[in-house]
């Protein structure tokens, strides 16, 4: 709660102009939410914590994509279209965000898909910062070294290209940073549109230049040298040759490919795979291991890797988890989201797992 | 083992603005022509065209994994989706960085529709409820009317206690959370048929209880006991081995330790309790194997009965034979395989609507097919040919066995006829049981053969138009 109420002083003394009137104006519209705020934080839904921690991780990744995106946008206005607009031009080569408050307070960054995305690299961000305190940070970097030798030459060369988005974003580090590269397409988009609304009425241009620039933006951004995109790709390679269970390990793949190898097996997405390592007792991830067959040693040792909690996975416990079943139950995970989404809600009410 | 496309280069394809294929290496159109796609028609495979759809949506390039089935094979690739632009706007380069072949694993994908078969065809349905034993979900055979109704509603409200089971029994078992046995129960509304209820308690991943799954089981007896007790028609003498008195009480006096006796001799003959001697477990295989068969002639009993009741009705449900082939030939699939005996169906793309009641024309199908198998060679392959025949709808089923003689052909249809054969697991009740029901549905059962030619049995029923 007081992270909110920093930012709003925040926000204040943007505008030291503002007079007592017009505070007290914004307070009586900010606290109308008061009850927003209080039951988001008292009657959370989800059984997955969020550290203070996350939270301004999560907050300052959010505002990091955004200042990405608009300076770029700028950039591209003046240097490709031959836009001269002051605060266009300053906005461009600022290092800091300008319409991150706009966006915020129109409720524009509230959006589901944003905040699902924001979550899953925080998580990201939480689960290196864990593989850091059992391994070292070069030994981490070294991991996909192994690779760039390998015979298939498709193979070595996606390591590669791995190795520099993961250099480019100093990966294994524990420090967000945001990348424009490596946003997914969807995450672009949405994110570009808002923004270029945003700067328009921050500076007041009306001409059509700052729209273009927007489109350039989308039409030039490559997904496909992402992290994610390159983890993904390299899992894809790796997956199809390699047969041997215990190179799929935190430790000896890094996250990135991890996380890839371990969706590529399991049918389910990174994304499913990373909200998993942040619910209680990873249950839904020790499933996953049990459905794709990970030998006993090998999932206690994943996990005891990856969790943070001090909780342990005994052998027995993983051992009596009916593999078929358990199969099942995740191949459900892998359907359609939106049939997944109406299938839980038409069994509101009753626990486990819908039929 | 993989199969590895040419990594150098990579496969590229060009759509143009209306979604068209305009040009493609060799593996993209081969998938395409497969996903049933044409030469310059609409992109078929769904995935690339979804990536597609997605890329001009958002006016952006694309690359992502893509995952597709071709035949027995899974294909890996790296899609790269590239807007085009100055004369070619408007259309979309697909370019596979890599294309990776693997043998698809097997699945067990159809495991439960086979189960689920195997179920309808014996009367039985399923029911899930939530703790509070409100019905989540269901299937009964033969009544969608239950399935649309019950969902949402209390157990308790839509079933009576048939005596001597009691509504207090089922609420104590699932107070303890104890698994709930043999109940007699009686829909309320609908078709009011009778079942025996038996469930098992489920325990969701936090370890909580979470409700039941229940199993139902048609009770042929009452259901036999009602039809009579409601028609009050005296049963035709003599044709029975004791009027209904093998429906209603030798039925279930033998079925219930026959089912004993198999399982325990199956659970034997696999070892399940430990190792035993391999000509003890062999013997224990050849109770279990007698065992299926004095079973069989038992439920051949009851269906003889039933259908020889004047009461004896049927209904007439909205079914396709081409789709009721391939359930049937599925239920088969293992005892085909046995015989390396190859069932050759229909189109799936075809589609037969008929009226006729699922489990009977079920039950005459996997008669013929059974039938097929047991009178063909090793090796051999079953037909399976649809056509329509004026105001019929007909499915015939041909074998490579060594046919019968014309003298014979009207006598198999007759009760116990097994044409001096023995020792084959036939009860000689199939046939006639079949053509009862076909006959009972306005269609007919036929056969034409020769010796040494093979038979085919012809199953007709009225067609539907839908």
């Amino acid at each position: 709660m007081t992270k909110f109420m920093v930012n709003r002083d925040f926000l204040m003394d943007q505008n030291p102009g503002v007079g007592l009137v017009q505070k007290a104006a914004s307070m009586s519209a900010s606290s109308a939410h008061i009850s927003d705020d209080l039951s988001a934080a008292l009657f959370p839904k989800s059984h997955i914590m969020l550290s203070d921690r996350m939270l301004s991780n999560g907050r300052q990744y959010l505002q990091a994509i955004v200042q990405e995106i608009e300076t770029e946008i700028c950039r591209i206005a003046v240097a490709d279209f031959g836009l001269t607009h002051d605060i266009i031009i300053e906005i461009g080569n600022s290092d800091r965000g300008h319409s991150f408050a706009l966006l915020q307070n129109a409720g524009l960054l509230k959006t589901k898909l944003l905040l699902e995305y924001v979550f899953t690299n925080i998580q990201r961000v939480e689960l290196n910062a864990r593989l850091l305190q059992k391994t070292s940070q070069a030994d981490l970097e070294s991991v996909l070294t192994r690779h760039l030798d390998n015979e298939d030459a498709a193979i070595a060369d996606s390591a590669m290209a791995l190795l520099v988005a993961q250099s480019r974003d100093n990966v294994g580090t524990a420090v967000i940073k945001a990348h424009i590269a490596n946003l997914p397409a969807e995450i672009v988009y949405a994110l570009t549109w808002p923004i270029t609304a945003a700067i328009q009425k921050l500076s007041g241009y009306e001409g059509s230049n700052l729209k273009k620039a927007a489109e350039k933006l989308l039409g030039g951004h490559d997904e496909g040298s992402g992290i994610q995109s390159r983890a993904q790709r390299l899992a894809q390679l790796v997956d199809s040759i390699e047969n041997d269970e215990y190179q799929l390990h935190p430790l000896h793949d890094g996250l990135n490919l991890f996380l890839a190898r371990l969706a590529k097996r399991s049918n389910l997405s990174v994304d499913q795979l990373t909200i998993f390592t942040a619910e209680p007792n990873m249950v839904r991830l020790v499933l996953t291991m049990r459905a794709v067959a990970l030998p006993t040693d090998h999932a206690l040792s994943i996990f005891g890797v990856l969790e943070g909690g001090g909780q342990l996975l005994t052998p027995a416990s993983y051992n009596e988890i009916d593999r078929d079943h358990a199969a099942e139950l995740i191949g459900k995970l892998s359907s359609n989201p939106l049939y997944q989404d109406a299938q839980q809600r038409l069994h509101a009410g009753s626990t486990g797992f819908p039929d | 083992m993989s199969v590895t496309g040419n990594l150098a280069e990579p496969v590229r394809g060009q759509l143009d603005a209306e979604g068209r294929l305009v040009s493609a290496d060799p593996p993209l159109l081969r998938l395409h022509l497969h996903c049933g796609g044409y030469e310059g028609g609409p992109l078929a495979v769904p995935q690339l065209s979804n990536l597609c759809r997605l890329s001009r949506q958002l006016d952006m390039n694309l690359s992502r994994p893509v995952r597709a089935a071709d035949d027995d094979n899974l294909i890996n690739m790296w899609v790269e989706i590239r807007l085009q632009t100055g004369d070619l706007q408007g259309n979309i380069a697909i370019s596979i960085v890599d294309w990776k072949e693997t043998p698809a694993p097997s699945s067990n994908d159809e495991t439960s529709g086979r189960q689920r078969d195997f179920d309808r065809l014996n009367g039985r349905g399923s029911i899930r409820t939530d703790a509070s034993l409100r019905i989540m979900g269901l299937s009964l055979p033969g009544d969608l009317h239950a399935v649309e109704k019950y969902i949402g509603q209390s157990l308790l409200d839509v079933l009576d206690f048939v005596e001597p089971s009691k509504q207090t029994v089922l609420i104590e078992c699932i107070s303890e959370r104890q698994p709930v046995r043999g109940q007699h129960v009686r829909q309320k509304h609908g078709k009011k048929s009778f079942y025996n209820l038996s469930g098992q308690p489920l325990i969701d991943n936090d370890g909580l209880f979470s409700g039941y799954r229940f199993s139902l089981e048609l009770d042929q007896e009452k259901e036999a006991e009602n039809q009579y007790d409601r028609a009050s028609l005296p049963i035709g003498k003599g044709e029975l081995i004791s009027d209904s008195l093998f429906g209603s009480q030798l039925g279930p006096a033998l079925r219930q330790p026959l089912g004993k006796i198999i399982a325990n001799a199956e659970t034997i003959g696999n070892r399940l309790e430990g190792p035993l001697r391999g000509d003890y477990s062999d013997y224990a295989k050849d109770i279990a194997s007698a065992g299926r068969h004095l079973m069989d002639l038992v439920n051949d009993l009851s269906d003889l009965e039933a259908i020889q009741r004047t009461s004896f009705s049927i209904a007439a449900d909205d079914i396709d034979l081409v789709d009721l082939a391939y359930r049937a030939a599925g239920l088969l699939a293992v005892k085909a395989a046995d015989h390396q005996i190859r069932i050759d169906l229909p189109d799936k793309d075809l589609a037969l609507p008929v009226k006729g009641e699922f489990r009977r024309v079920l039950q005459i199908l996997v008669n013929l097919i059974g039938n097929a198998i047991r009178y063909s060679p090793d090796g051999s392959v079953i037909k399976l040919q649809v056509f329509e025949d004026g105001e019929f709808s007909a499915i015939m089923v041909r074998d490579q066995g060594d046919g019968i003689a014309k003298d014979d052909q009207q006598r198999i249809f007759e009760k116990f006829e097994r044409l001096g054969r023995s020792g084959d697991g036939g009860s000689g009740l199939g046939l006639f049981i079949s053509r009862r029901l076909a006959n009972a549905m306005d269609g007919s059962l036929t056969v034409e053969s020769a010796v040494g030619k093979g038979s085919t049995f012809k199953l007709s029923l009225p067609s539907r138009t839908v």
